[in-house]
């Protein structure tokens, strides 16, 4: 993997290379079976996070090299982009918190040129939010690689998953670090403002590196196991994001808003699967989203020719017999063959429920049949990555409260949406969708506080007529 | 004095020229609202008003003059009474135009980012209220006035108070649109008679949305009605200036100052801006000039084996003379792309889609005989919060199928998913058949039109066009604009369908037009490949089909040619891979620029082919058949005067405005371009206003620009009389003349004239 690495940065750090791109787009394809051969017999997670980001890496570099041509930023963008997939690359492979911890910074700066358009205010300042941001993770994260080291001696990455409780207080900061690199609830402003970078850059931002913190608390999956605090972090960021971002991506009036809100919300229910300990899921989920979300934002051109869909209003009756409906699918693949253990098996299938349960509202026998066979390609994912995935921790005390939060929370969401579907232009319906836009306004304090205490440079508002003067 | 606020607002809102959205955009011309004055008129206004920048950089201005002789320098500086010597232009060009003018707008006073601030909420508003495709939900209300109220309340004090505002109580906004207008002028103490000049500049401060209301007003107004979503834009904006106002007290005695003070420079700053653009146009033109002068007005023509009808869009140039070089035998022809059929396409979607010029509006309807489709059925995981969860666990492992597939271009080539089914056929607006007699009308006015007149060769190919690309939200701007941003098979098809029926035959020759055995058949040019596409050729008869299979081997031929000549500019290497290269940009989903569209478009040649065939006019010249021996009435030329040539401007300006003032009458880079409400429009990035004209991309590459912002050439081989008579009717062709919004040339026999001011005189 470092060998992939290294080929990257040879391609993006001289200043001056003639057929960059040609390189580029050669070493980021190669990197693919690089990745795969050289994390061979290692942890299944890291080979299958190390094909992921090298696969999409070369996509997205591939799509780029056409799609920047002739543009100013063109080499800028090579440069970039190959920065970016060499630390990610570089902290795939890391063994040691230390070099995840550098790695992830490194990361974050390499993807901050290539957020910055210099001449574009929104841009700058949009960068400037997440530079914050990730600083302040970054104050997280290296607290919690030195309290690690004061505690075990060590920041080697297995002997820190095997420490157990002896590093639960540093898993609470790498968890607020997560929430943070994540763009959860209330940090998640920067990243509906960052899309004022070129299509490629978001796709590698919101399928490629966002997913980093996901891949650094599986890593420490036993430790974080025992890690009360970190978990709640985590369940409660979570819940928020996957609430709120699942209502406000469906209140964006722009695709690539609605993208962004997307993601926010989807990294906030990777959380959840952190938090309640599926780490099998968590896995599912990032690679999963990853690539769903990379073709969201490569195609995002072709919203033009889609067609709306009308949108039901199913009655009263059709929503309780489509709950019962989806209860008996869920509860089936539960029992058959099992979505986890105990508690937690069960709260899976409650989300599973809760999620089918409006695919069912039509009264015939064609959504029956998705619904079922969903739920059939969800179970074998479930157990494929079950069987991969590091090992699922075992059952704590904190985990029926934290299920319950969970639960509750998507059936109050879930409730909410049967009951403004019922009355789309009453008082409830108005009040849910203004909150839903603005996705309860939270992260407007966030930024400016953020600001005030590190204001972006200040760029000149750009004059009505710049001519020759 | 009582004033009148509704026909002063109605003239505001004149000035704001329409928007197509993206599923149907065609060009625009975005100052049509101005061509009333002359054009450094035009530009003096909207510069004070908006800050535009109407004529060309300065640097560019003077860098082109070098292609200009003296002659053409000075016959320009004549023109705009200037005794200058062109040295002395040059010179004068060399210092800084005039200085940046402060749009009379309280935004552009307090500074300090207001301007931004209020864009975006503004836009933002105009953003949920236009949406009615991408959001599942949404917090829109009744109108875009209350809409960007409800959004804007909750934020406007603490924008107000990060401005470095003082608290002020917002609650008393009033609640209707009209009222808000009253009481802002009231407030703000607009003199009455620049309430409409102060309109204007606020409205030119969202351009893009203001352009969007504004093809609301159009589409309405065609239809008989009205729409005040302008007026709501306005009361929202007008709205911030109040808040502004009450927000920054210190700032109303410069206020006062402001709204009392000139808000346009004067014109004759422009002078020289003026001549020299016009030195360099007429510079352009003189080649083509020289070259139409030196042919005879009527050279003899033999008659065709093959007619080939083409658009007149400048892409067609190409295919044609390549097509001409290859079979010296075939004629072609130039006719607007809608083939003169006013209708409206049912989709299979059941929309009813225009397929003819913005300026017209649907008579009739074309519908392909199948079913609408249903709509999609509705999944309600995808628009329920909590089920995207699981949709993206179980399926989202399959976008790896895709990203591959689409990475690599394996997806089946680009096809309009709303083409024709089957064969369309013609019926009335209401869905009616059409009586034999209305089609046989239709026929003869649409030949009649065209030109074309027995005997006729055995083939007449109907040859539309449309662009195949992958990912484009701008695609129809590629298509054909005479189809309403539309490719031109509905048209093309429903014509050829037209003209073969027996019906439509007999009652055609029973008037005197007897088609005898001719064959129409249909057929799209893809602009991306230039190949050519055929359609319902069971409609062709036996007898025909050698000459029909002949010619579409020409044309491919031809479109080899042609592939051939456009590879340079596309930056693809002319080599054995010259053909799949080309090819493959119509289904990359990376690639931003498939093909120029109608870059470089600089000319309009109305006149019969003879008088341009054999020249090399580089895919810049839109090329209309026409001749006057045959239009003894003059219906046809006025017809030309008031449709064709309005279009051609509309898109010469479109190219224009985008290139001197990209930042408002261009879309920004399209590596940024973020679709709003699935059809409505872009913006560029996050925020920011509704970005309309052509993206940065369709207009240059690494190389430099690809299109030069010259006023387009008009060249119409007619007598000067007639030409005359109808500009003495018709207002709009009148003003694009005698303002300076194009150049009108009458091509004589072997003589031009150029039509100024004062008449004709002749170009030397």
């Amino acid at each position: 993997m470092l060998l992939v690495s290294s080929l990257l940065l040879a391609v993006a750090l001289p200043p001056r290379l003639p057929g960059r791109w040609r390189a580029a787009e050669a070493v980021a394809w190669a990197g693919v079976p690089l990745a795969a051969v050289t994390t061979l017999g290692g942890p299944a997670l890291v080979s299958i996070v190390a094909v992921l980001a090298t696969t999409l890496g070369a996509i997205i570099v591939r799509y780029t090299r056409r799609y920047l041509n002739g543009h100013p930023r063109h080499d800028d963008a090579a440069r970039g982009t190959l920065a970016v997939l060499a630390t990610t690359t570089a902290l795939v492979a890391a063994d040691d918190l230390l070099g995840v911890a550098v790695a992830w910074t490194a990361t974050s700066v390499a993807l901050h040129g290539l957020l910055t358009l210099p001449d574009r205010v929104a841009s700058t300042r949009a960068a400037h939010e997440k530079f914050l941001v990730s600083r302040l993770a970054d104050v997280a994260l290296y607290a919690a690689v030195a309290w690690v080291y004061a505690a075990i001696g060590t920041t080697r990455l297995d002997a820190v998953a095997a420490a157990g409780e002896a590093v639960a207080a540093p898993m609470a900061l790498l968890a607020v670090a997560f929430v943070m690199r994540t763009a959860q609830l209330p940090f998640h402003g920067w990243l509906l403002r960052v899309m004022e970078a070129p299509t490629p850059v978001s796709a590698l931002l919101h399928a490629g590196v966002v997913n980093i913190g996901g891949y650094v608390l599986l890593r420490l999956g036993p430790a974080l196991a025992e890690a009360e605090v970190a978990r709640w972090v985590l369940v409660i960021a979570g819940v928020a994001s996957a609430v709120v971002g699942g209502w406000s991506h469906l209140a964006q009036p722009t695709v690539k808003g609605a993208l962004a809100w997307s993601t926010v919300a989807q990294l906030g229910f990777m959380g959840i699967e952190l938090g309640i300990g599926a780490y099998d899921l968590a896995l599912l989920h990032l690679v999963a989203h990853a690539a769903y979300k990379a073709h969201g934002f490569l195609s995002a051109g072709r919203v033009v020719e889609r067609r709306a869909a009308a949108r039901s209003t199913p009655s009263p009756e059709a929503w309780a017999r489509a709950v019962v409906v989806a209860a008996a699918l869920a509860s089936a693949a539960h029992v058959l063959v099992g979505l986890g253990d105990g508690v937690r098996g069960w709260a899976a299938a409650s989300l599973l429920t809760l999620a089918l349960a409006p695919r069912l509202t039509a009264p015939r026998v064609a959504p029956v049949a998705q619904a079922a066979s969903l739920v059939a390609l969800f179970t074998i994912l479930h157990a494929v990555f079950a069987a991969i995935a590091p090992n699922a921790p075992a059952p704590t005390a904190g985990d029926p409260l934290r299920l319950a939060v969970v639960v509750g929370a998507f059936a109050t969401s879930f409730a909410a949406d049967v009951a403004v579907r019922a009355a789309p232009t009453g008082s409830l319906a108005r009040a849910v969708d203004g909150l839903a836009y603005g996705g309860l306004a939270l992260d407007a304090f966030v930024t400016r506080v953020g600001f005030a205490v590190w204001p972006p440079s200040r760029t000149p508002e750009p004059r009505p007529l710049e001519r020759a003067a | 004095m009582i004033l009148d606020l509704d026909a002063t607002l109605d003239r505001a809102f004149d000035r704001i020229a329409p928007a197509w959205p993206l599923d149907r955009a065609i060009a625009v011309n975005p100052w049509w609202g101005w061509i009333d004055q002359p054009f450094a008129a035009a530009a003096a206004a909207l510069a004070g008003l908006g800050g535009v920048q109407a004529y060309p950089d300065r640097d560019w201005l003077r860098a082109r003059l070098d292609r200009a002789s003296d002659a053409d320098i000075t016959a320009a500086l004549r023109v705009r009474g200037l005794s200058d010597t062109p040295a002395e232009l040059r010179a004068r060009l060399a210092r800084p135009a005039l200085a940046a003018a402060t749009p009379p707008r309280i935004t552009d006073l307090v500074g300090r980012g207001a301007p931004t601030v209020v864009r975006d909420d503004v836009s933002r508003a105009c953003a949920v209220w236009a949406d009615a495709a991408q959001a599942a939900r949404s917090p829109r209300r009744e109108g875009l006035y209350a809409t960007w109220w409800a959004l804007a309340r909750p934020h406007a004090p603490s924008h107000l108070r990060d401005l470095g505002g003082r608290p002020i109580e917002v609650d008393d906004v009033p609640p209707h649109p009209r009222a808000a207008i009253q009481l802002a002028l009231d407030a703000l103490g607009v003199p009455e008679e620049r309430i409409e000049a102060y309109a204007v500049a606020l409205l030119l401060d969202v351009n893009g949305w203001a352009a969007m209301c504004a093809h609301r007003r159009w589409e309405a107004r065609q239809a008989g009605g009205d729409d005040d979503a302008l007026e709501q834009l306005l009361a929202a904006r007008m709205t911030w200036e109040v808040l502004l106002l009450r927000a920054f007290p210190t700032l109303s005695s410069a206020w006062s100052a402001a709204r009392t003070r000139g808000w346009a420079p004067d014109p004759s700053v422009y002078a020289y801006d003026e001549a020299a653009l016009r030195a360099c146009e007429i510079a352009q033109a003189r080649p083509w000039i020289e070259a139409f002068a030196a042919r005879p007005a009527r050279p003899v023509e033999a008659t065709p084996a093959v007619e080939a009808v083409f658009c007149i869009d400048v892409r067609s140039e190409r295919l044609r003379r390549a097509l001409e070089a290859v079979a010296p035998t075939v004629r072609t022809r130039g006719f607007a792309g809608f083939f003169g059929l006013p209708i409206a396409w049912r989709t299979p979607d059941g929309d009813a889609r225009p397929q003819l010029p913005g300026l017209l509006s649907p008579a009739l309807l074309a519908h392909d005989g199948e079913p609408a489709a249903a709509p999609a059925p509705d999944d309600p995981m995808t628009s329920a919060p909590g089920s995207v969860f699981t949709r993206v666990e179980a399926l989202g492992l399959g976008a790896f199928g895709a990203l591959v597939r689409d990475s690599l271009g394996w997806r089946a080539p680009w096809r309009d998913a709303q083409a024709p089914r089957a064969r369309p056929r013609l019926v009335g607006p209401d869905g009616a058949p059409l009586p034999t007699a209305a089609r046989v009308d239709l026929a003869a006015r649409v030949l009649g039109a065209m030109g074309l007149q027995p005997p006729l060769a055995p083939v007449v190919a109907l040859i539309g066009h449309g662009a195949s690309a992958d990912n484009q939200p701008q695609l129809a701007s590629l298509h054909c604009g005479a189809c309403g941003g539309q490719t031109g098979e509905v048209n093309a098809r429903a014509l050829a369908g037209l003209l073969a029926d027996a019906d439509v035959r007999a009652g055609l020759a029973a008037r005197g037009i007897d088609l005898g055995a001719t064959a129409f058949v249909a057929a799209l040019h893809d602009t991306t490949t230039d190949d050519v596409a055929w359609f319902d050729v069971d409609l062709v008869p036996e007898a025909a089909r050698g000459a029909w299979r002949a010619l579409r081997d020409d044309l491919v031929e031809a479109g080899r040619r042609v592939r051939r000549e456009r590879a340079p500019d596309l930056g693809v290497p002319v080599d054995a891979d010259v053909d799949a290269a080309i090819r493959a940009r119509a289904n990359d989903w990376a690639e931003v620029r498939p093909e120029w569209g109608l870059a470089g478009n600089a000319a309009f040649v109305i006149a019969p082919r003879a008088r341009t065939r054999g020249l090399h006019l580089d895919g810049r010249v839109f090329l209309h058949d026409y001749r006057w021996e045959d239009d003894p009435d003059r219906r046809v030329l006025e017809l030309l005067l008031t449709a064709p040539m309005l279009v051609t401007h509309w898109i010469n300006l479109q190219y224009y405005a985008s290139t001197v003032d990209p930042a408002r009458f261009g879309s920004g880079d399209k590596t940024l371009h973020n679709v709003v409400g699935g059809r409505v429009g872009v913006l560029e990035g996050a925020a920011g206003d509704l970005r309309i004209g052509l993206a940065t991309q369709s207009l240059s590459d690494a190389r430099g620009p690809r299109h030069d912002p010259l006023r387009l050439a008009v060249f119409v081989d007619a007598p000067a009389d007639a030409i005359d008579a109808i500009l003495a009717r018709h207002r709009a062709p009148r003003d694009l003349v005698l303002n300076g919004w194009l150049h009108l040339y009458r091509l004589g026999d072997r003589a031009v004239w150029w039509r100024g001011q004062r008449g004709w005189s002749r170009v030397d």
